[in-house]
């Protein structure tokens, strides 16, 4: 499997894998103008990742971010709770932003088994 | 305060202190713009005081919907481009926006508005979620980025459609939020 490495830009985020320790690394800015077209190579990733691996750890720390990126980690997050992988979450959020604050419980809430940590920085 | 047309959000804009204007289309480079200058620092113009980060926060998330949906649902004409979006700031941060809307989308944004406003906070996150879990294409729920704003905004969305040069098929859609 080939890893991702897509650079940050001004509206969207640095996305790095590691498929050797398998990792996930979302960081900076998302709100391209497409984010499901922007973020299909990491769906794709996940999906032949689920495939063949027992694990993952996934940090999210995405600061302003737009509806349609929310939507397309809950798509993300669908993904991998009807896999059979152990996967560990790290969601990555700001003191002052109250509506990561509140994605991040609403997503702990709805997806259980996923491990879903708050880490507010 | 109530945004009525076009010509009086004009008007607003020269009576109240402007913290960001524009006029024409408004692009992805603009929307970088404002998120550039908002973590500058946004100030109430009366005391200088700074707003808090956690209403920086607010604005930006709000200024980020507002314009990802005037460039997904503009209606483009001929001559000109309508689009316009104002930050003002005194006792209350508010950002407003105005484009050119079709007969269409005059109807179906109403109707997602007025059920947002029918909505309490807790109402609103519940929505979201709910929104969100959908199946993507789904056209029966008010617009994701709608229900942010909604969500994030101290008040109501205030909002009017005014007809467009004797056009029956095109409107201002003009929307204002407060925080």
């Amino acid at each position: 499997m080939k890893d991702i490495n897509i650079e940050k830009t001004v509206s969207s985020p640095e996305i790095i894998s590691s498929y050797k320790h398998k990792t996930i690394t979302i960081k900076g800015e998302s709100y391209p103008e497409n984010p499901f077209k922007f973020y299909e190579p990491l769906i794709e990733f996940i999906k032949e990742f689920i495939k063949i691996e027992t694990s993952l750890l996934l940090s999210v720390e995405l600061n302003y971010y737009n509806s349609s990126s929310t939507k397309v980690l809950y798509d993300m997050f669908d993904i991998l709770d009807d896999s059979d992988l152990r996967v560990n979450i790290k969601w990555i959020y700001n003191e002052s932003d109250e509506l990561s604050l509140e994605n991040g419980e609403d997503y702990i809430e709805d997806y259980p088994d996923l491990n879903i940590e708050l880490v507010k920085i | 305060m109530s945004i009525k047309t076009f010509n009086q959000m004009c008007d607003l804009a020269q009576q109240k202190d402007i913290f960001y204007l524009t006029y024409g289309k408004i692009t992805q480079h603009i929307l970088h713009s404002v998120v550039v200058t908002a973590k500058n620092g946004v100030y109430n113009s009366h005391t200088d005081q700074k707003y808090s980060n956690s209403q920086t926060d607010s604005l930006t998330y709000i200024a980020i919907e507002m314009i990802q949906n005037v460039n997904k649902y503009r209606q483009d004409v001929e001559h000109g481009n309508h689009d316009l979006f104002l930050i003002t700031t005194d006792d209350n941060i508010t950002i407003s926006t105005s484009n050119l809307s079709s007969k269409e989308n005059k109807e179906s944004i109403s109707k997602s508005i007025d059920l947002l406003n029918s909505l309490d906070k807790k109402e609103l996150r519940q929505y979201s979620r709910e929104v969100m879990k959908q199946d993507s294409g789904n056209d029966n729920s008010a617009g994701l980025g709608l229900i942010e704003i909604a969500r994030l905004s101290k008040h109501k969305i205030e909002y009017s459609f005014n007809q467009y040069a004797h056009d029956d098929n095109l409107f201002h859609f003009n929307m204002s939020v407060s925080l």
